[in-house]
């Protein structure tokens, strides 16, 4: 039973790393960017993607979440079974929710303060369509939340709801041990997209 | 690892997008070669250091050892020796270009590494001739260090394919934090070492898909991994090879005579066992010499106990009760 989901939370860790990449070739993780949202993190579920809270999307910006034809409903269903599999995870989330503004000029550092939320795009697993936003405070990812996931059948949201909480766990832990590095057995390079060292290098290590 | 011929296959997007340094002390480039991928990362370059260019370097020094090391490569110098073109003598003694000063170190350190594990890493057993390729992942990652520091550059970290090299710390005094990958769970560590100078290197038969037992049980004990906290980041990278080829005995004997640190994780079952052997197997961890490996906290929280952290040992028996 573990291993399908583990090899599940591998594969969107992998998708997160690209994710993070092309963010990151889009646009460098600085506030007020374009391409970045800056918003509250934690108070605003994924899938509302009207409130307020939400601000300054630039205009044909390719982003999943305004995605024509996605059933939202679905996501907010989905969104919640993964929340409640992680209890944790609210709680970390809701203690870096600082406001920043959307105006804020581009400098060569961020303030630590600011959230920054980045969408990734859309990408096929075989599972289904897997998107996820990566909420940047400061330097470092502090959470991972789902935008859109498999929900072709009860089988694939069950793998899902569990698999993005270990998501969220593999990336967030990497930075929470203050690691630069890890050592392990030579991995593959779909083994090193699987792996912490690849989210590693997609938030530019540990500071 | 093993050398291939896709030497300059760049993957996705990761090299050109990483470059983009989060902050301005920090660089970040991915380079997949090898069939693996190697993580470069650059603290604090003094100004003026034009620090693309020494990673460029970095990108064409793992191309040349992919030219020179592969086996896959019918035109590398480790093929001509393989198939008798060259002799070992001739590029030991009289070597010719970088290519063959490069092979003859490797040449020396694989002697020495075969000594030091007593046989077990023997690069001269493998079928189809020499074949250094459990060498010279370390060997290029200190390289690396050395070619970074000619640039300038102090403070740098190498991960080839999860063999590492580091220099200088993050800063003055700052180790670099090394997580070391739990076996049985690529998003857990296992334990952290801190290193100024020095390499890391983890050997193990859980990544590339190898069973535990692919004959059948065999044996009852099997390392599932061993890392190696060293000095010399080719040695380092040979001898985890050689103890996770072989036993927890060998590793004892590395340390008493090398001064690395071993940490070891194995397994142990009931070859008797009616069902699968995996059905009634325990986890040891374990340690030869004085393993700088830190306590965790958070990701291994579940394995902590509360109101203290624990050091390796602890951590080894905690290990053991909550995977059996």
């Amino acid at each position: 039973v573990k291993r399908p989901i583990l090899f599940t939370a591998g594969t969107l860790a992998g998708l997160a790393t690209v994710l993070v990449a092309n963010a990151s070739t889009r646009s460098p993780l600085l506030p007020g960017t374009a391409n970045t949202t800056t918003t509250t993190a934690g108070t605003s579920p994924p899938s509302s993607s009207a409130t307020p809270g939400v601000a300054s999307r630039t205009p044909g910006t390719p982003t999943g979440r305004q995605t024509p034809g996605t059933p939202t409903g679905r996501h907010a269903s989905t969104t919640s079974a993964a929340r409640s599999a992680a209890p944790g995870s609210s709680t970390r989330t809701a203690s870096t929710t600082t406001t920043a503004t959307p105006t804020a000029p581009p400098g060569p550092t961020a303030t630590a303060a600011s959230n920054q939320a980045v969408d990734g795009q859309p990408v096929t697993i075989p599972y289904g369509v897997v998107q996820v936003r990566l909420i940047i405070t400061g330097h470092t990812i502090s959470d991972v939340q789902p935008l859109q996931l498999p929900n072709a059948d009860g089988h694939s949201q069950n793998i899902a709801a569990m698999a993005v909480p270990l998501l969220r766990q593999q990336v967030l832990s990497a930075q929470s041990a203050q690691i630069n590095g890890v050592s392990g057995a030579t991995y593959t390079s779909d083994g090193y997209a699987r792996s912490v060292q690849s989210a590693l290098d997609a938030i530019g290590g540990h500071p | 690892v093993t050398l291939s011929a896709h030497a300059t296959k760049q993957g996705p997007p990761q090299p050109a997008a990483l470059d983009a340094p989060r902050a301005p002390h920090r660089h970040v480039r991915v380079i997949h070669i090898w069939d693996t991928v190697v993580s470069i990362e650059v603290r604090r370059p003094p100004a003026g250091v034009d620090i693309t260019a020494a990673l460029d370097d970095i990108a064409e020094l793992l191309a040349h050892v992919d030219r020179t090391f592969s086996t896959f490569r019918p035109d590398s110098l480790v093929s001509a020796l393989r198939r008798g073109e060259r002799s070992e003598e001739e590029i030991l003694w009289n070597p010719d270009g970088t290519a063959e000063r490069d092979l003859a170190d490797v040449l020396r350190l694989c002697r020495t590494a075969r000594i030091l594990s007593a046989g077990s890493f023997d690069p001269w057993a493998v079928p189809g001739g020499f074949d250094p390729a459990g060498l010279v992942k370390g060997w290029a990652a200190g390289r690396a260090i050395r070619l970074l520091g000619e640039h300038g550059i102090a403070h740098a970290m190498v991960n080839a394919g999860g063999d590492i090299a580091t220099a200088g710390g993050t800063a003055p005094g700052i180790p670099w934090r090394i997580g070391i990958r739990d076996p049985l769970d690529p998003a857990s560590i296992l334990t952290v070492v801190e290193l100024l100078d020095g390499a890391v290197a983890t050997s193990g038969t859980y990544e590339r898909g190898h069973h535990l037992h692919p004959n059948g049980p065999t044996h009852a004990t099997q390392l599932l991994a061993a890392t190696i906290v060293g000095t010399d980041p080719a040695l380092t990278d040979a001898l985890a090879t050689a103890v996770a080829l072989a036993d927890r005995a060998t590793a004892a004997d590395i340390t008493a005579t090398t001064g690395y640190s071993i940490l070891g994780v194995q397994t142990t079952h009931d070859p008797t066992h009616p069902r699968h052997p995996s059905a009634n197997r325990t986890i040891d961890v374990w340690t030869t010499g004085p393993f700088p490996g830190r306590p965790l906290g958070q990701p291994c929280q579940d394995r902590t106990v509360a109101g203290g952290v624990p050091g390796p040992v602890h951590l080894a028996a905690q290990y053991r009760r909550l995977v059996a």
